[in-house]
């Protein structure tokens, strides 16, 4: 059994070759549609960043549990913490340079002239767009050096957990708060007039389930590539699957709370966000959405058996993680398209600007794993995370 | 006729599974084990099937949904329509709460009823216990006395050197 993990050349080229052909894809779209171009570096941003915040949360959330089962596999969420950092950067690049093409409230004289707007100028304004995006950041940072810190006395057989509970309990508080807040500001103000109170756990429970299909699908590749075959088993995966069938459908609730309402009570700053979506060629991507997020799933993940399977487990994973692309596409893209008079498209730039961003991010988590040892063997939790049952 | 059994004591979830794993690969083919709390790795041994309840469930759970989306529109949109906030007769956000908790409800009682029924449960039935501290604190393990190569001298010695703290010979 193999210790130290190592990219497959051949993964590492495709990663490499996505990068350039994504950032020579995204050039070329800055040169002819510069507003859309930015459209794909906010939507890659924020699904990558809460991919990496998942990470982080994932950390927190079974460290104040005290869970043993994920100590097999804990490198995972690990890894895709360290992605934090090049998020800041790629996030940065966006607040410096775009936010004039995104954000309507970032210029001056669009916010002087609107009433509603001028009142708000005193939380939407650039710079404080900037601080807070900097002091985010700054947290999760922070923290996931801490959750790295802990884990790795860990692995040298210290029992550090009373100390992760503090820790982790500690996180789960900042990072609701951060969370809320930064989806509010980079996606929720996209649209300024219109607000929604259930927005942020609306991103969070996408930012949960995608977090787990990455973490279960990088398990099954890492198993298919000779990795963690004694140390995850079918119960884990078990685990897993559950995880993923309760939080699409968790999803598909909060998704639901956040339509029902506006939808019941009717008021025009409200429904302009459903009008949009409902219509104007938007429609079949809005109801597609659903269908990817959680109906196929919710059908998919049902049986025991299924949750079990690798294969199916892995094809939900893929569909899951691409629907929460999606899910953040519609979130970001029609208003921006339709003040910009953009039509409704899911086109190559989309998706090759998301490939792009999918290749660094593997990047970023690969060269995470090759630098530590791959199973945690010498933490105390780990022969108790060997032995799940259900 | 009542039929004979023989029954191996445990005191210790461990010594029951090992003894479990004794038996089953001597090839003894073994009646039942009576467990206080579920114990890890025992179905598996035993070879159990899995229940077919989930699917009774998934049935129920359809029945609710139709159920529950059939009388709504029927009261909402045929039999008595009322127009509440402008929305139309038939509208299918507004049955969607009702319409899940009737699917949940029905999912939920139907299956609590079919596993009533499956497995003869119903008030002030009395309980046929095999050793009356099965549901308490003791781990039993039942052998059908039955077959010729059927050894009890033997069977019993074995399940007490597999840690059997009483070897008893019980009639169910």
């Amino acid at each position: 059994m193999k210790d130290q993990f190592k990219i497959p050349t051949n993964r590492k080229n495709m990663c490499i070759a996505m990068i350039v052909l994504g950032a020579l894809v995204l050039a070329y779209s800055f040169y002819s549609q510069g507003t859309r171009a930015w459209t794909n570096v906010l939507i890659n941003n924020f699904y990558f960043t809460t991919l990496a915040l998942g990470g982080l949360f994932f950390m927190a959330l079974t460290g104040v549990a005290k869970t043993s089962w994920m100590t097999p596999y804990k490198r995972i969420p690990e890894a895709m913490m360290s992605f934090l950092p090049v998020a800041l950067v790629l996030m940065a690049v966006l607040a410096f340079f775009g936010i004039h093409s995104l954000y309507e409230w970032s210029h001056v004289e669009v916010v002087a002239k609107d009433p509603l707007l001028s009142k708000k100028t005193a939380y939407l304004n650039t710079n404080f767009f900037i601080l807070r995006m900097v002091f985010f950041f700054g947290i999760w940072i922070i923290l996931s050096r801490i959750f790295l810190k802990f884990s790795h006395a860990q692995d040298s057989g210290v029992d550090k957990s009373k100390s992760i509970v503090k820790v982790s309990a500690i996180t789960l508080i900042l990072f609701g708060l951060s969370f809320s807040f930064a989806s509010f500001d980079w996606i929720m103000s996209l649209e300024p007039h219109w607000f929604s109170t259930i927005f942020a756990i609306y991103t969070f429970s996408g930012l949960f389930v995608s977090t787990i299909a990455f973490i279960t699908l990088t398990i099954i590749i890492l198993q298919s590539l000779g990795y963690l075959r004694d140390a995850v088993n079918e119960n884990h995966f078990h685990d897993l699957g559950k995880w993923l069938f309760g939080f699409s459908t968790f999803w598909a609730y909060i998704w639901f709370s956040q339509y029902m309402l506006i939808w019941y009570s009717n008021i025009p700053e409200e429904t302009e966000y459903f009008v949009l979506r409902e219509h104007h060629n938007w429609d079949w991507l809005f109801y597609f959405n659903l269908l990817i997020n959680w109906l196929i799933p919710f059908f998919a993940l049902m049986s025991r058996n299924s949750k079990r399977n690798k294969f199916i487990l892995s094809r939900v994973c893929v569909l899951l993680l691409v629907g929460h692309w999606l899910d953040i596409y519609l979130m970001v893209s029609p208003k921006v398209f339709e003040i910009h008079g953009l039509e409704a498209t899911v086109g190559l730039v989309e998706i090759f600007t998301a490939c792009g961003y999918a290749g660094l991010f593997c990047l970023v988590v690969g060269n995470y794993l090759s630098k530590h040892k791959i199973k945690s063997e010498a933490d105390p939790f780990y022969k108790e995370g060997l032995h799940l049952h259900q | 006729m009542k039929k004979r059994y023989m029954l191996g004591v445990f005191d210790d979830e461990e010594e029951l599974v090992h003894a479990t794993e004794e038996l089953v690969s001597a090839k003894i083919e073994i009646f039942d084990i009576y467990t206080p709390f579920p114990v890890h790795g025992l179905d598996d041994l035993l070879n159990i099937k899995r229940s077919r309840l989930p699917i009774i469930t998934f049935i129920a759970g359809v029945i609710g949904l139709v159920v529950s989306i059939g009388f709504q529109v029927w009261t909402s949109a045929f039999s008595w329509p009322i127009n509440v906030g402008g929305k139309p007769m038939f509208s299918i956000p507004a049955f969607v709460p009702v319409s899940f908790e009737v699917t949940v409800l029905f999912g939920a009682l139907i299956t609590v009823g079919f596993f009533f029924l499956r497995s003869c449960l119903y008030p002030s039935k009395v309980a046929v216990l095999f050793h009356p501290r099965q549901t308490d604190d003791k781990f039993i393990l039942a052998l059908e006395c039955s077959g010729a190569k059927f050894d009890e001298e033997k069977l019993g010695e074995k399940l007490r050197v597999l840690g059997a703290s009483e070897v008893d010979i019980s009639y169910k």
